[in-house]
């Protein structure tokens, strides 16, 4: 199965840029707060049953889903339901129940995609999210993040060599880099 | 995302008195072949007759049994469910295809008294 390109990380804050536009750059995988704009999510990441089952009757078609272990067992004949990527625990990245769902939204983007990662409202304002971040970067070094956000540009990544921090009014110089 | 692989594999058990047959037995008694093709006649028959979306029976000979490929849960879940009705064992173990990895991971299946789920 071909790898995405692209894909856009939507985390916990919304996004500057219309959805319909950051879809013009490859699929979309979120974390389940953004249920109101389900019609342009591909993929989203929850941990609740509810959630799960909302997202599962959207219609025309139902959002891809990717759920915990407990979850998946139970939806398994749900085409749109899937489990965890298998992660092999390296560097100091410590995944359990407190990982946040944006570290886990991104490790699934990780599956899906095999060049540039799209990182949009993404909170880092916790220092275990931002911790998290920095090591999922840097285990993957021959992925490109760009970290989209609002001036000032953060300073939090400069120090990764593989992520840049874009501004959202020049999110369409990325499209040069396709 | 292109060429989407079939969702579920699982298997589906020759009769008891088929099963565990060498290929040389298998060349001495062709009433056990013939029965063992027209149980997989059967089911493929069965399957056109029941499934909404895609399935593939397998061409290959394992002693054990065939393996059945699924586009759709629903057809899957109604395919380990008729079992008994139709005439055909599954194996206990399916196989889900992950879309991060891109192969199947085997899951044990169990029943329980609120529908299939697995372990």
């Amino acid at each position: 199965m071909k790898k995405h390109n692209y894909i856009t990380v939507l985390g916990r804050n919304d996004s500057e840029k219309p959805l319909a536009q950051l879809h013009e750059y490859g699929p979309i995988i979120s974390v389940s707060t953004h249920m109101h704009h389900a019609g342009h999510l591909d993929y989203v990441w929850t941990r609740q049953e509810k959630d799960l089952l909302w997202f599962l009757q959207q219609r025309p078609s139902p959002v891809e889903c990717v759920t915990t272990p407990e979850l998946y067992k139970k939806y398994v004949f749900y085409d749109q339901v899937h489990s965890f990527p298998p992660i092999s625990p390296q560097f100091n990245l410590t995944l359990d129940v407190n990982t946040d769902d944006q570290t886990l939204v991104l490790l699934s983007a990780l599956g899906l995609c095999d060049k540039r990662i799209l990182l949009v409202g993404y909170d880092i304002s916790n220092p275990k999210v931002l911790k998290d971040l920095r090591s999922v970067i840097m285990l993957h070094p021959d992925m490109k993040f760009y970290f989209l956000c609002n001036p000032p540009k953060t300073k939090q990544l400069d120090y990764c060599s593989n992520a840049e921090c874009v501004l959202f009014k020049d999110i369409e110089e990325l499209k040069n880099d396709r | 995302m292109t060429d989407k692989p079939l969702n579920y594999i699982i298997k589906v058990l020759w009769p008891p008195h088929c099963q565990n047959r060498g290929l040389k037995v298998l060349e001495e008694r062709p009433d056990i072949v013939k029965e063992m093709n027209g149980m997989r006649s059967k089911i493929e028959n069965f399957l056109k007759a029941s499934c909404s979306g895609k399935f593939k029976v397998s061409e290959e000979y394992n002693m054990k049994g065939f393996n059945v490929g699924f586009e759709q849960g629903p057809d899957v879940y109604n395919f380990i469910l008729e079992q008994a009705t139709i005439g055909y064992e599954v194996d206990r173990e399916i196989g889900r295809h992950n879309i991060f990895s891109d192969k199947y991971i085997k899951h044990k299946l169990l029943y329980t008294a609120k529908g299939i789920v697995i372990g």
